[in-house]
């Protein structure tokens, strides 16, 4: 998954999504992809979880996610 | 309970220092659907009327709804209430970021605040768990260094905190969510100051249990494919509020403005201003048209946050401000002090008024600069928050210190009602649900509570019809409120927009026009189910929606500020300018009314409130 930092406002939209759909509850903390405040950026890591389902992409609002191919 | 709700409260006793977290009563919920509801249902259960604001005995009561945390777009609000110094009215304030998600991510739905702290403190709660913290070093200190300082000792948690207006009492102060979204205006931060409360904290690791988890999917999916076909995407995506700046700029302009005053306020606050500062925009959670900013001044290099660049663009216009740099860094000055810039634009206002009109000279001001221009509120900011001289001191008591002081008068030159300045002037925009409703408000004049279609200019009558109706409203009183003589009796349908107001606040979604304009009743319907497991009919809920209004209704007119306080400013019927503005009042429609027609659609308001949804 690339993070186009750029672009994301930090809405969690992708963590909520991810722990919806793995784990039937909107959690942050339970999402395979984590938000870091860094300054005025954010960043986004992976956990070793993740699938690349690829729907923290196809929810963000802000096209800040890409799968990659 | 099932999804959505955890079904917990936090009371905080800070005189103690002690704390219990509790199951409430079910059927709260089930009564007032949950936030804003449940707030107003629980100050009933936690105050006595008459109860001074600034009283230790006044409780102040956080609400986050059964959608806050979870996927569903804009739902991130946080309900306050509290009694407020600035009118005496039992208020629900509406603020955002991530108080309201942390809350629900730490398993509380709402926090109950009683009681005075012996000394300036912290309260920070983690996962139901709470701390009560020494905090005199962060006493005195501006609500931008406040939040930095706690971010960086709790990362990830969200933090409203209180600036220098709200410890020294000032009525007009308000505090500030993540430094960037405002709650409370009238004196919130006032009234949390008395409790030597600085800052709250909350950091939630846990989640918010969803009944139908796949439904609640498909339902987010329909909104962001509806979301990409909005015609306005991109510029809302790239600008914010500032990207409808058509719509607002002919509101902002003073009275019988020219087209070349339009060119210019363009270019000093329009969008190529706006994007000369923006330096990113920053998201509520779940939010899918970011408004807030983070703002780059070019002559300090110094990074603030806005709550909304419109709002510097709004007191920039107002007080003719040089450009759009001087009037972000004011309004980050305000936001930082913890002061309503809404209010103290208008005390400003007022002293220009006065000074036009030959009440006040230049040595009465004691040496504010009675001019337009960035100096006038910064220099009052300061002295209201530090109570220095007579006007601050006077003006940090609100509208009745500032009466008092000049006499009562001058209220013909500002606009207010219950003792709270008016947002919108009706002779300028027409008067809608949210011009109207700034007189029904239980609270006063606020900038959220009764948003409806006729935020937009010029819509015709067919349309507004057919907006109205995707507010659950039915079909009697659609013909009820698209009637003669008017065409639309804005006092009808203002009732069915605080309902609407109500129900996303008792859910949690955000009202703004931005934002609501994606929804409709039965979309609400259906996340409410989706979200809890709890199935309702559209009218069943909107009835509920309705009685968390009722309630509020109720919890001001036991402290005398019932429908006797419904009075508009007597300046909407005064032709002449005011704060450069004047002119006939009108409807949205165009109609003229005159001071009997609107005591009529007053008449008309009550009469639809007191009537079932159908």
């Amino acid at each position: 998954m690339i993070h186009v930092s750029e672009k994301c406002t930090g809405c969690l939209t992708c963590a909520l999504v991810c722990s919806l759909s793995h784990h039937e509850q909107c959690s942050p903390s339970l999402a395979y992809v984590r938000l870091h405040a860094d300054g005025s950026r954010w960043r986004a890591e992976f956990t070793p979880d993740c699938d690349e389902c690829g729907r923290c992409a196809r929810y963000c609002p802000y096209g800040a996610l890409e799968k990659e191919n | 309970m099932r999804g959505g709700y955890t079904g917990r409260l936090m009371v905080v006793d800070l005189t103690r220092g002690e704390a219990s977290v509790e199951d409430y009563r079910e059927d709260f919920a089930a009564d007032y659907l949950g936030g804003f509801g449940v707030n107003n249902r629980l100050f009933l259960e936690y105050s006595s009327p008459g109860t001074d604001a600034l009283s230790p005995q006044n409780p102040v009561i956080f609400g986050a709804g059964p959608l806050v945390g979870t996927l569903v777009p804009g739902a991130s609000r946080v309900m306050a209430n509290a009694r407020l110094p600035l009118t005496g009215a039992v208020a629900s304030a509406s603020g955002s970021m991530g108080l309201g998600a942390n809350m629900k991510w730490s398993g509380l739905d709402h926090v109950v605040l009683v009681g005075r702290a012996p000394a300036p403190t912290l309260l920070y709660i983690e996962d139901g768990r709470v701390d009560l913290l020494p905090a005199a070093s962060l006493w005195g200190t501006g609500i931008l260094e406040t939040t930095r300082s706690l971010r960086a000792a709790y990362p990830g948690a969200s933090v409203m905190a209180i600036g220098p207006a709200g410890e020294s009492g000032a009525h007009s102060s308000l505090a500030m969510i993540d430094a960037c979204a405002t709650l409370g205006r009238g004196g919130l931060a006032a009234v949390l100051g008395s409790k030597n409360l600085k800052a709250l904290v909350v950091k939630g690791g846990g989640g918010v249990a969803i009944a139908d988890p796949g439904r609640v999917q498909e339902l987010v999916k329909g909104l962001h494919q509806r979301l990409e076909n909005f015609d306005m995407r991109e510029a809302a995506a790239e600008l914010g509020m500032i990207g409808a700046w058509p719509m607002y700029a002919s509101q902002l302009l003073p009275y019988g403005a020219s087209e070349e005053d339009l060119r210019e306020l363009t270019e000093r606050f329009g969008p190529r201003a706006y994007l000369e500062l923006k330096k990113c925009r920053i998201s509520c959670p779940s939010c899918f048209l970011a408004d807030k900013d983070e703002l780059l001044l070019p002559s300090t290099g110094e990074s603030v946050y806005s709550t909304s660049f419109l709002n510097a663009a709004i007191i920039g216009c107002a007080l003719l401000m040089r450009d759009a740099e001087e009037a972000a860094s004011t309004l980050a000055l305000l936001d930082d002090l913890g002061l309503d810039f809404m209010t103290l634009s208008w005390q400003a206002a007022f002293l220009l008024e006065l000074r036009e009109h030959g009440f006040i000279t230049e040595e009465d001001a004691e040496g504010i600069p009675l001019a337009r221009g960035a100096a006038i509120l910064r220099e009052l900011a300061l002295r209201v928050t530090e109570r220095r001289g007579e006007i601050g001191e006077a003006f940090a008591r609100g509208w009745r210190g500032a009466l008092e002081l000049f006499g009562e008068d001058k209220r013909r030159y500002t606009m207010l009602v219950r003792d709270q300045d008016c947002l919108y002037d009706p002779r300028v925009s027409g008067l809608g649900t949210m011009e109207f409703e700034q007189v029904v408000s239980p609270r006063g004049p606020t900038s959220a509570s009764a948003g409806s279609a006729t935020y937009v200019p010029g819509l015709p009558e067919e349309r507004l019809c057919r907006l109205t109706a995707r507010m659950g409203v039915g079909e009697q009183a659609l013909g009820r409120i698209f009637s003669p003589p008017w065409g639309m009796n804005v006092g009808r349908l203002t009732r069915y927009s605080e309902d609407w107001f109500s129900l996303f606040s008792s859910l949690g979604i955000c009202n703004r026009y931005q934002i609501n304009r994606f929804y409709h009743a039965e979309l609400v319907r259906d996340l409410y189910a989706a979200v809890t497991g709890v199935e309702l009919e559209v009218g069943e809920m909107m009835d509920k929606a309705a009685a968390a209004w009722g309630l509020y209704r109720e919890l001001n007119a036991r402290e005398g500020l019932g429908s006797e306080a419904d009075v508009p400013p007597e300046a909407w019927f005064d032709e002449q300018p005011l704060w450069g503005r004047g002119g006939h009042l009108r409807d949205y429609l165009g109609n003229e009314l005159t001071r009997e027609d609107i005591l009529t659609l007053i008449g008309d308001y009550h009469d639809e409130r007191g009537r079932k949804h159908g």
